[in-house]
């Protein structure tokens, strides 16, 4: 994971983050009646962050872990699946719908885990029905039916 | 008296029960899966109570904290693997025991202790909470300016390891905060003409977004089904633990008064209550020379110590909003969700609910000895589920779950994106509770310095008029200071540093 650390990154991103909010937050105007409008508070914040983050780039950091080993390409791979699963969710759900975007992604990522193909479908197809029933039935929460539309009132019953 | 009898009656209904009794079960299987904090436990469990009424909602949020952190002790005994950051102070020592054929002892120890502990924190939190919440009923916007300040601070005061990263932490939790609309003009900002950003980020997806899915991609990148060390047998468990209690109770009495403490103060939680319970037991124990070969002194003390401060931590989150530690700003958040907003006035308003709340917590502890007897057992079996099936499937119930809350699939990204920010943070050493203070903190933060302002006309000195406000204002200050001060004191006492 040596290549997520490093401080001046993450202090340079916050100097970024802070001017950001700073650029946005100053033209803010309130209400005519109000001396101390929206844009107060933000800028505030933004003011200590780029501080924050120039003390956090430019200080020597003591290092308190040891460099782990380099990721290998396998586990790279897990990572940016792991991190991509729920974008590609968000993104399939309202047109796939729940029962058909659940259970192959939750079967990919068991498989990139290490899990064995029958083992990992087996999962995503208990895992999607226990929550359609934890989610839906019982809590009655209106997951996109997708593609399954025209069958939602027989399934809701099963 | 009538207000305990009322919330009695409120907790009584057989519905209620249930729901405790399976988010008890909830808690200890989460807890006691190492990497599973009781905090991403009680995240994911809050799209769930969402959806009920506002006191068995609570309940279980109440028996699930209460199990979740007793939970963490079992992998730490048997496979010294703390389940969650609470148990870590005394992991090693209980899996000493372990080794010598005593784990039977040590959780039995542990259990009881914990028990104990968290009975005492329910009833200081019963008793002082109304009392506390009195005198708060006088604070102005200025006293409830610096008391949400001593909160901020406090979180970046026990930052271990960088306080300005703990302070950037809490800015990043702060600046979140501000998306949306704005509390003192109604005015939108940062929404970039997205509608699904006019509420501002939701609490709940930040929440599982910052707690769940960066130990989710940490599982991803750590690399498969990494082998778990194979758990102990557990022999003869209560055995011998009546004639330790006895011998122990001082310790306890000690480890239940320091938690209980140590989790009032914002910032402070679970863990440092039982590290600094630990580190007394240590010194003051007879045995103390002996800590660390696999004595149960230190185990009777921390774990007290650490159920305890739940209680603790819950007086300022009731009376002040102003959360103890990050599990405890998850349950402000929960207050909120159930229309009990967190401050004095909730004693009057919600007099019953709040108190069944309260007993929720106390029946909780209670209710750590059966549950917890049943989960040691069975705990052999949670172990065996494994991690490449485990994993995937939380990270199905994190999306579902923030998806449920909002209704909308916007509430997905921002856990995702929540998440892989919240990775890199930690990766690099910052802390994340701060950022959830700051995210809790932040509306009722920026409410109050903007309509003090507005009322002094600018005069900062109007801040420092009123007694209390100077008090807070002191030690508010004092806390600020206080990581700059320190290791420059502790460079002049060292004497290489002085030559």
């Amino acid at each position: 994971m040596n290549w997520v650390r490093n401080s001046r990154a993450t202090g340079g991103g916050f100097v970024l983050l802070g001017l950001a909010m700073l650029a946005m937050a100053l033209p803010m105007e309130g209400p005519r009646h109000m001396a101390y409008g929206p844009g107060v508070f933000p800028s505030a914040i933004g003011v200590l962050m780029v501080l924050g983050g120039l003390v956090v780039a430019f200080r020597r950091e003591p290092r308190d872990r040891e460099p782990g080993e380099p990721a290998s390409r396998r586990r790279i791979t897990a990572f940016v699946l792991f991190a991509a699963a729920p974008l590609v969710f968000a993104l399939i759900l309202p047109v796939l719908g729940f029962l058909i975007a659940a259970p192959p992604l939750i079967a990919l990522l068991v498989v990139i885990s290490g899990g064995r193909w029958p083992a990992a479908v087996a999962t995503a197809l208990a895992s999607t029905l226990l929550l359609q029933v934890i989610f839906q039935q019982v809590m009655r929460v209106p997951l996109p039916w997708g593609l399954l539309e025209p069958y939602a009132g027989v399934l809701t019953w099963l | 008296m009538a207000v305990i009898v009322d919330a009695l009656a409120l907790l009584a209904d057989p519905y209620v029960l249930l729901v405790m009794a399976l988010a008890a079960i909830y808690g200890l299987a989460v807890g006691s899966i190492p990497g599973l904090t009781a905090t991403m436990a009680v995240a994911l469990i809050i799209p769930i109570t969402f959806f009920m009424e506002p006191v068995p909602a609570l309940a279980a949020v109440m028996s699930l904290s209460a199990m979740s952190i007793f939970a963490g002790d079992l992998p730490g005994a048997l496979l010294r693997i703390p389940g969650t950051p609470a148990s870590a102070a005394y992991a090693d020592e209980a899996y000493a025991m372990t080794r010598k054929g005593q784990a039977g002892l040590a959780l039995g120890v542990g259990l009881v202790c914990s028990s104990i502990g968290g009975i005492v924190g329910a009833l200081v939190l019963i008793t002082a909470a109304p009392w506390m919440a009195r005198i708060a009923l006088q604070f102005s916007s200025y006293e409830k300016f610096w008391l949400a300040c001593l909160g901020l601070m406090a979180a970046i005061a026990v930052s271990q390891k960088s306080w300005v990263k703990g302070f950037l932490s809490l800015l990043l939790g702060l600046g979140i905060a501000t998306v949306g609309l704005d509390p003192v003009s109604g005015l939108m900002r940062f929404t970039f003409g997205f509608t699904d950003m006019a509420g501002g980020f939701g609490f709940i997806p930040v929440l599982i977004g910052f707690f769940a899915v960066p130990e989710l991609l940490r599982f991803a990148l750590a690399g498969g089904d990494a082998r778990q060390a194979p758990a102990q047998p557990v022999r003869r468990l209560f055995t011998g633990v009546g004639g330790e209690l006895v011998r122990q109770k001082g310790g306890i009495a000690r480890g239940s008064v320091i938690g209980t403490v140590v989790g009032a103060i914002p910032g402070a939680g679970a863990d440092i209550a039982a590290y600094v319970s630990y580190a007394v037991a240590r010194r003051l124990s007879p045995r103390g020379d002996r800590f660390g070969s696999g004595v149960p002194d230190g185990i009777a003390s921390a774990s007290a110590a650490n159920n305890s401060s739940i209680g603790g931590a819950l007086v300022p989150a009731t009376v002040f909003g102003i959360p103890g530690d990050s599990l405890t700003a998850i349950i402000i958040g929960v207050l909120f969700l159930k229309g009990l907003n967190p401050g004095p006035t909730v004693f009057i308003l919600n007099a019953e609910l709040i108190t069944a709340v309260f007993l929720a917590y106390l029946l909780a502890n209670l209710m750590i000895i059966p549950f917890g007897f049943t989960a040691i057992t069975a705990f052999q079996y949670i172990l065996r589920v494994p991690r490449t099936v485990l994993m995937p499937v939380i990270l199905g119930f994190c999306m579902v779950g923030a998806f449920a809350v909002e209704n909308t699939v916007f509430a997905i990204v921002t856990m995702a994106a929540m998440g892989i920010v919240a990775f890199a943070l930690e990766e690099n050493g910052y802390p994340l509770a701060p950022a959830i203070l700051g995210l809790v903190i932040g509306p009722m933060l920026e409410e109050n310095l903007l309509l003090s302002l507005t009322r002094a006309r600018g005069d900062i000195f109007a801040f420092v008029d009123r007694p209390v406000s100077l008090g807070l204002a002191i030690v508010t200050i004092a806390l600020c200071l206080l990581p700059l001060i320190l290791p420059q004191v502790t460079r002049f006492k060292r004497p290489e540093a002085r030559r």
